[in-house]
């Protein structure tokens, strides 16, 4: 198990796209928006402190929501049927995609997260940086299970599609890109748990509880996508 | 009983279409069994649900006393499935590796890499290798589990007449070593050279299961088809290697368990005979026949 667990690593690190979108386009995002602007504010934090947590979670994200979306190729060359020959249980598959997606999004979370520190974009205790990553990590369980969710909507060639368009949507939504302060456009973030996850995150930063009503709205999407992706995994698999 | 796999009564319906439509196949352990049938004659299907891939309408499968499910998953079966291709961004090496840590007990890497004669491209990327290799690695991750079944579907479909000799090989090196084995094909050739008996299916059905050699000398024979006017299908039924005659009118058409035979008596006693035509087995042609005297 622990091999299978090593090779489906080395798969996704080995893919272009994941150098790309995990630490090279939020990296350089945070150094041309972020690092320079410790002067600027958005929100209750400086415009650098905030495109560290906004970068490390988009990079973070990526991997998180690419791990699941790769079922959706797996099942387009035939390989769950190959794995489904073997001991391999629907279960531990999911499960060890989701890992995947967790291992490989430590890397680019924790370079960001350095980069910052390097900077001077957050000068904060070790413990608050241990804070920032546990509340990116924690916050992505949604989108962890909508990784998933996609992997078995999605074909494979419709899967990167839906998973650009989710991410472009679900980020300008959430306040990854800028703080969103008041108005409908702050309701409407609020109910999603990406942007909770970002506001963890800084307030993690600021030695702020994030509150239960972020904690509610992660874990209650959680469990509604998990549900629906554990019911199209039944419905693909459903041996007809 | 608990060797060998035991198939019957399996049935499985797509709305209308009866793709396996009871199905009974015995196979002792150590047997080389060949299911040969046209496109759509419900191989795969039948396949499908021996493996647990299909959940079949009704019928039984014990492979060695366990369900498909049972058998595949604790290795007992090692399959090469008709479609499919790799995932990408590892070695051939690395793949196997990767399907190995799966099982319970998988045979040694090197092992199966030599098996598989793939030993030359184990550290080559699988979205590098072509049509050929890649199906010569798909037939070492059937060896993977080490298996005492070896389920193949349509092998060598895919594969250019120098891997498919390859294939073989490297196939009659593992059923020698006493393993079963049960190989889809619509290939004769397939199945005469490689197995030591023949199920044949057609329409969802078995229309024939015998040795080898027997099943050959029914569908295998030759046609020849001559113009002879005035022709007595009853005198040409006489003639040697000739089993059985038609009359169309001015053409006659005789098929053949021996055509050599039958040409040089049909010249020696019809010098009339002309436009003699031979033609080769037609497969598709002996299912329909077979097809229509068992549902008469």
């Amino acid at each position: 198990m622990s091999t299978y667990f090593k090779m489906e690593i080395l798969r996704t690190v080995r893919n272009g796209r994941y150098l790309i979108f995990t630490f090279l386009v939020p990296m350089i995002l945070f150094l041309v928006i972020g690092a320079p602007n410790k002067g600027q504010r958005a929100g209750a934090v400086t415009l650098a402190a905030y495109y560290m947590t906004s970068m490390a979670l988009y990079g973070a994200m990526a991997a998180v929501m690419t791990a699941g979306g790769r079922i959706a190729m797996e099942r387009a060359v035939g390989w769950h049927r190959q794995l489904r020959l073997t001991g391999l249980s629907g279960r531990s598959y999911i499960m060890s995609k989701i890992l995947t997606g967790y291992a490989t999004a430590l890397p680019g979370m924790i370079l960001i997260l350095a980069a910052g520190a390097l900077t001077h974009s957050a000068n904060i205790s070790p413990l608050r940086w241990l804070g920032i990553g546990a509340a990116i990590l924690i916050g992505l369980a949604p989108m962890a299970a909508l990784g998933v969710l996609i992997g078995y909507l999605a074909t494979g060639e419709s899967m990167q599609q839906i998973t650009g368009l989710l991410f472009l949507f679900l980020s300008l939504l959430s306040g990854i890109w800028f703080s969103i302060n008041n108005g409908w456009f702050l309701r409407v973030a609020e109910a999603s748990p990406l942007y909770w996850a970002g506001q963890a995150a800084r307030d993690a930063m600021q030695g702020i509880w994030v509150g239960w009503h972020g904690v509610a709205i992660i874990a209650i999407w959680t469990v509604v996508l998990a549900r629906l992706a554990m019911r199209c995994y039944q419905r693909a698999t459903a041996r007809a | 009983m608990t060797g060998g796999i035991q198939i019957s009564g399996l049935r499985k319906h797509y709305g209308e279409v009866r793709a396996v439509d009871g199905v009974d196949i015995d196979i002792a352990a150590g047997e080389v069994v060949a299911l040969l049938g046209p496109n759509g004659a419900g191989k795969s299907t039948t396949i499908d649900m021996l493996l647990g891939l299909t959940r079949p309408d009704a019928g039984q499968i014990s492979i060695f006393g366990m369900t498909p499910e049972q058998a595949t998953a604790s290795g007992a079966v090692g399959a090469m499935l008709q479609t499919g291709s790799l995932i990408q961004g590892l070695t051939v090496r690395e793949l196997i590796e990767m399907l190995a840590a799966l099982y319970p007990k998988a045979m040694p890497v090197d092992d199966v890499l030599k098996r598989a004669r793939i030993d030359d491209i184990a550290n080559r990327r699988s979205e590098k290798l072509s049509g050929g290799q890649t199906q010569r690695v798909r037939f070492a991750m059937a060896l993977v589990p080490d298996p005492d079944v070896l389920v193949l579907d349509e092998p060598t479909v895919a594969m250019d007449v120098e891997t498919r000799h390859a294939f073989w090989g490297s196939m009659r090196e593992f059923a020698t070593s006493g393993r079963t084995v049960l190989f889809a094909t619509h290939y004769l050739d397939e199945a005469d050279s490689f197995a030591d008996r023949i199920v044949l299916i057609s329409q969802g059905v078995i229309v024939a299961d015998g040795p080898t050699t027997e099943i050959k000398a029914t569908v295998g024979g030759r046609t020849i088809r001559a113009t002879l006017p005035g022709a007595d299908a009853t005198a040409l039924e006489l003639l040697p290697g000739v089993s059985k005659a038609e009359v169309r009118g001015d053409s006659v058409l005789l098929h053949c368990s021996d055509s050599d035979a039958a040409v040089r008596a049909l010249l020696a006693g019809y010098p009339a005979a002309r436009d003699l035509e031979i033609s080769g087995a037609d497969l598709e042609q002996a299912f329909l026949t077979l097809t229509e005297v068992t549902t008469r």
